[in-house]
C-alpha cells in the first residue's frame, strides 16, 4: 500500500503540472486582458502596468516565471485586486468554501446513507416510496430554485434564519447555504445507497448469513459494506466539488468564497487568480480521488493493489 | 425415537405476477440421525426450494404449508428468532458456488468465526483458535496464513473447504449440501466428497445431499429421493433405484449427460425478438448475365419470448449463423426484425447502439473472439467503456470482477491474458463480457462446440443458471442436438437457409417428422452415449 500511495502521489504531480500548463495558456487565449477596461487606459500607464506584471515578456518566459513561483508556493499578485497576492485571496476564500462544503458533505452523507438504508430495508413500502420521491426532487430541483425557496420560507416568512450575508449572524448564517449545497448530494447518496443495499441484501453472501442464523446486526454490516462502494466512489468528486465552492450558492447567499473568486477572476481576466483557483480545485479533485481509491481498497480486498 | 428430520405433506408456493406457482407439492421425506440422504432432480424440480422451505429460508414471495419436524419438534412456521437458534448451530448448509456464498469483502477467518461467536458463545480469541482448528480439519493447508485471506485469494476447492469448515463449526446434526461439487472439476469433486463423508463419520451428522448427478450420489449416499416437477417420484436405497428405476424421470437422470430439458417460460411471457420473412443474400459466383445471388437465409420467421431458449439446429452451412447475424442487424438482410417491439430496421446508428447492450453475441471459438493482447479484466470491462462511459477504471474493474465471479471464474484472473486460460475458462470470459452489460438476449453461436464434454457440461449448467437468474432469452445455435435438448424450449431445424421443421423441443425429439431431423437425431444419440460413458469413467476415477 505505501508503495502504491507513493506512485499515486507522483502521478498526481504530473497531472497537476498538465492542468497548470493547460490553464496557463488557455486563459491567455481568451480575448482581452486584465487591464482592458471599457475606457482604454493611457498607453503609457498600460505599458508600465504590463511591465510591472511581466506581461510584456514572451509567453514562455512568463510561463517559466509562474512555474518557478508556484514551486515555492507563490501564486503571484492578483491583477484585479491590487495590493493583494493571490495567495492572500485564496487563504481568505478557500476556508469559507471548504468549511461550508465539508459541513454539507457530512450532512449529505449522514442523511443520504441513512435514508438509503431505511428505503432498502423497507423496500416497496411507504417509507421507501417517500424516500424515492424526496430524493428525486432533491436531484431535479436546481440550486437556483431551491435557494430562493428556502430564503422565502425560512427567512422572509418564518424569520428563523438570515437570508444571506457573511459578516455576522453566528451559526445561523451557515444553515441555508449548507442545506442548499447538501440537498442534491444527499439525494444522490440516498439513491445510490438504496439501490446498492437492495442488491446486496438479495445476494448470495447474505443468504449464507441467514442460513447460519446470524443476527440482523451482522447481516446489515455485511450488506452495508457491499453497498458503500458505489457511494464512496460518488463521494470523491462530490467532496471536491462541494469544498471548492458553488458560484450559484455563494452568489445567492452573498458568501465571499472560492466559487465566486474563481468566476470573478475569469471575468476580470485576473490570470493569476484563475490559475491559483485552478490549482486549488485540481489539487482537491486529485486528493479526493486518491482518498476514494484507498477507501475502496480498504472496503474491498479484491481491488487491493 | 423420532427421525432427525421428518417432512410431510410439504407444499411450497411462489407468488409471481399475482399468481401462485407451486415449487413443491406434498413432499414426504425422512432423514435419520447420521444418515446420508440424496435428493436428486433436474434443475427447477424444486429440490433446493424444498430444503430452503424446510429451514425457513424461502424468499419473501414464497410460502410453505405442511409439516417439518426437526428432532421431533415442528419447525415450519417458527419465528425468525427461533429458527436462528437452529440455523448455523444444529442445521447448517453449504452451497453450490463457494465464491458467491462467501462474502468477498470479509476474510475467510472472520466468516468462520461468526457462527462460533453467535451460536457457540465463544470469545473472539477462542473462536479464532477454533476456526484455525477447523481450517486444519477440512484440509486447508497453512491455516494460519489463509485465515486472513479474502475468498478470491483461495482456489475453488479451498473456498468450498472453508464453507464446510463454517458448516461443521458448531457440530451440527444436519448438514444440507446444495450441489456442493457441481462447480468443481472432477478431481476436486472427489476430494470434497471424501472430506464430507469423513466429517460425517467423525461428527455423526446427517447429510441431505442435493444434486442432479447420479454419479456423485452413487458413491456417497445411503438412500435417495428423486424429485420431478415439485413431487417426490421415487425413493429407496441407491443401488436398488439405480438398478431398477421405476420412473421415467429417474431413468433420464441416470442416463442424462448433459442434464435433460429445461423448464419452459410462462406461456404469457412477452415476445422479445421476432422476425418476419427474413432473407439474406450473398453475392455468389459471377456468370455471363451478371452476379448471381446466393440465398443463405430464405424467408425465416420466428418468435423468441422472454426467458425462452430457441434452439436452431442444422448442419454446417445451413444458414444458422447468418440468420443470427441478420437478427442482430450485423449483416444486410431483407424482412422485418423487431426487438422488444421496436423495428430494428427503422433505427439509426445511435439508437441501435443503445439497443446493442441488450443483445449480446457469444461465439464458438472463445480464443478467436478474445483479443490476445488485452488482459481478461480489460476484455470483460470493454463494453462498459461504450455503454457506461461515466464509470471510472476502479468501478469497471470491480464490475469485471463481479462478472467473472458470476460465471464461476476466479476474479484473480483479471490481470491474466486469454492464452493462460483453458477453453472452458475462455468461454466463461466471453460470457462474462456479455453479462457485464446485463443483456436481455444472448445469441449463442455454437458456444460449447470447441469444448470437451466436461467443460461443455459446465458451461451449459452456467448458461442455465444465468438464464434463471436474469430471465434471459437465448437464441442457441448448435449442430449438436444433445446440447440443444439440454437447453432449448423450442427448436427450429434449418436446412439450406430454410426452416424445415419447428416445434417444442420434446416433440422434435420424440416425434421428428422430417428425414433430415431424424438424421440429425441419430448422430446426437451417438454423442449422448459417448457422454454417458465418459461420465461413468470420471465417476470411477474419482472413487
Amino acid at each position: 500500500m505505501p508503495r502504491y500511495l507513493a506512485q499515486r502521489i507522483l502521478a498526481s504531480l504530473a497531472t497537476l503540472f498538465v492542468v497548470v500548463t493547460l490553464a496557463f495558456f488557455l486563459i491567455r487565449v481568451a480575448p482581452g486582458g486584465p487591464f482592458n477596461l471599457e475606457r482604454p487606459l493611457d498607453p503609457a500607464i498600460m505599458g508600465s502596468l504590463r511591465r510591472l506584471y511581466h506581461l510584456d515578456e514572451p509567453l514562455w518566459r512568463q510561463y517559466l516565471r509562474y512555474l518557478a513561483g508556484l514551486a515555492q508556493g507563490d501564486f503571484g499578485p492578483s491583477f484585479a485586486w491590487r495590493d493583494f497576492s493571490v495567495g492572500e485571496l485564496l487563504a481568505h476564500a478557500f476556508p469559507i468554501s471548504a468549511g461550508l462544503g465539508a459541513a454539507a458533505l457530512a450532512f449529505a452523507s449522514l442523511v443520504g446513507v441513512a435514508a438509503g438504508i431505511i428505503a432498502a430495508l423497507r423496500h416497496r413500502a411507504a417509507a421507501d416510496q417517500t424516500i424515492v420521491v424526496a430524493s428525486t426532487l432533491g436531484l431535479t430541483i436546481p440550486t437556483f430554485v431551491l435557494a430562493p425557496l428556502l430564503q422565502l420560507v425560512f427567512g422572509l416568512t418564518l424569520h428563523w434564519l438570515p437570508i444571506g450575508g457573511w459578516a455576522e449572524g453566528g451559526v445561523a448564517r451557515f444553515i441555508l447555504p449548507v442545506a442548499t449545497l447538501a440537498a442534491p448530494a444527499a439525494a444522490a447518496i440516498a439513491r445510490l445507497t438504496r439501490a446498492a443495499m437492495i442488491e446486496a441484501l438479495a445476494a448470495h453472501p447474505i443468504r449464507t448469513l441467514r442460513a447460519y442464523g446470524l443476527p440482523r446486526r451482522i447481516i446489515l454490516s455485511h450488506a452495508l459494506r457491499a453497498a458503500l462502494a458505489p457511494v464512496v466512489s460518488y463521494l470523491g468528486p462530490t467532496a471536491a466539488a462541494l469544498m471548492t465552492g458553488s458560484v450559484v450558492v455563494e452568489t445567492i447567499f452573498g458568501i465571499p468564497g472560492l466559487g465566486r473568486a474563481f468566476v470573478d477572476g475569469a471575468l476580470n481576466r485576473d490570470y493569476t487568480l484563475v490559475m491559483g483557483a485552478t490549482v486549488v480545485v485540481a489539487s482537491l479533485v486529485i486528493l479526493f480521488n486518491i482518498i476514494v481509491d484507498v477507501a475502496y481498497a480498504l472496503l474491498d480486498p479484491r481491488v487491493r493493489p | 425415537m423420532a427421525p432427525l428430520l421428518a417432512v410431510s405433506g410439504l407444499d411450497v408456493w411462489f407468488q409471481a405476477d399475482g399468481r401462485d406457482i407451486a415449487a413443491a407439492r406434498g413432499v414426504d421425506m425422512t432423514v435419520e440421525r447420521g444418515e446420508i440422504v440424496g435428493l436428486i432432480g433436474e434443475s427447477g424440480s424444486g429440490k433446493t426450494q424444498t430444503m430452503m422451505a424446510a429451514i425457513g429460508m424461502l424468499p419473501e414471495n414464497g410460502r410453505a404449508t405442511g409439516s417439518v419436524r426437526f428432532d421431533g419438534e415442528e419447525i415450519l412456521g417458527l419465528s425468525e428468532a427461533a429458527l436462528n437458534r437452529l440455523r448455523g448451530a444444529k442445521i447448517t448448509m453449504i452451497f453450490q458456488e463457494p465464491m458467491s456464498a462467501l462474502d468477498p469483502l470479509f476474510s475467510v477467518g472472520a466468516q468462520i468465526m461468526a457462527p462460533l461467536i453467535v451460536h457457540g458463545r465463544l470469545s473472539r480469541a477462542a473462536a479464532r483458535r477454533r476456526a484455525l482448528e477447523l481450517l486444519d480439519l477440512v484440509g486447508v493447508d497453512r491455516a494460519e496464513r489463509r485465515f486472513n485471506s479474502a475468498p478470491h485469494q483461495l482456489s475453488g476447492g479451498q473456498r468450498q473447504r472453508v464453507m464446510i469448515a463454517m458448516a461443521v463449526a458448531n457440530n451440527p446434526s444436519l448438514l444440507i449440501a446444495d450441489e456442493p461439487t457441481t462447480a468443481l472439476d472432477v478431481t476436486l469433486q472427489a476430494q470434497i466428497l471424501d472430506l464430507l463423508r469423513d466429517l460425517q463419520r467423525r461428527l455423526g451428522m446427517a447429510i441431505v445431499f442435493i444434486t442432479h448427478d447420479f454419479a456423485v450420489l452413487k458413491r456417497f449416499a445411503d438412500r435417495l429421493y428423486v424429485m420431478e416437477a415439485g413431487k417426490i417420484v421415487e425413493e429407496g436405497r441407491i443401488a436398488d433405484v439405480m438398478e431398477r428405476p421405476r420412473s421415467a424421470a429417474t431413468q433420464a437422470l441416470i442416463e442424462a449427460t448433459p442434464p435433460g430439458a429445461k423448464a419452459p417460460p410462462p406461456t404469457d411471457a412477452p415476445i422479445l425478438l421476432e422476425a418476419r420473412d427474413l432473407s439474406v443474400d450473398f453475392p455468389g459466383s459471377g456468370s455471363w448475365f451478371g452476379r448471381r445471388l446466393f440465398r443463405a437465409v430464405d424467408a425465416v420467421s420466428l418468435d423468441l419470448k422472454r426467458g425462452q431458449t430457441l434452439g436452431i439446429v442444422g448442419e454446417s452451412g445451413s444458414g444458422k449463423s447468418t440468420l443470427a447475424r441478420a437478427l442482430l442487424r450485423l449483416s444486410p438482410h431483407r424482412g422485418i426484425v423487431r426487438f422488444d417491439g421496436r423495428d430494428l430496421g427503422g433505427l439509426d446508428r445511435a439508437a441501435l447502439r443503445a439497443l446493442r447492450r441488450d443483445m449480446q453475441l457469444v461465439l464458438q471459438d472463445p480464443f478467436g473472439s478474445l483479443s490476445p493482447r488485452l488482459t481478461i479484466g480489460a476484455i470483460v470491462a470493454e463494453g462498459l467503456l461504450i455503454h457506461e462511459p461515466e464509470k471510472g477504471a476502479t468501478e469497471r474493474r470491480r464490475e469485471a470482477a463481479r462478472a467473472l465471479a458470476e460465471v464461476g471464474l476466479d476474479p484473480g484472473l483479471l490481470d491474466r491474458t486469454p492464452h493462460e486460460l483453458s477453453g472452458g475458462q475462455r468461454q466463461r470470459v466471453a460470457l462474462a463480457r456479455a453479462m457485464i452489460l446485463r443483456p436481455r438476449l444472448l445469441v449463442l453461436d455454437e458456444p460449447t462446440s470447441a469444448l470437451d464434454r466436461t467443460a461443455q457440461k459446465e458451461v451449459l449448467a452456467l448458461l442455465r443458471a444465468l438464464q434463471d437468474a436474469h430471465d434471459l432469452s437465448y437464441l442457441f445455435i448448435s449442430h449438436d442436438l444433445a446440447v440443444i435438448r439440454a437447453m432449448a424450449d423450442e427448436i427450429l431445424v434449418m436446412k439450406d437457409g430454410r426452416i424445415v421443421e419447428r416445434g417444442p423441443a420434446a416433440q422434435i425429439f420424440s416425434a421428428p417428422r422430417e428425414a433430415y431431423t431424424k438424421r440429425l437425431l441419430a448422430s446426437a444419440h451417438i454423442l449422448a452415449r459417448e457422454a454417458g460413458e465418459s461420465a461413468a469413467r470420471s465417476g470411477a476415477a474419482g472413487g
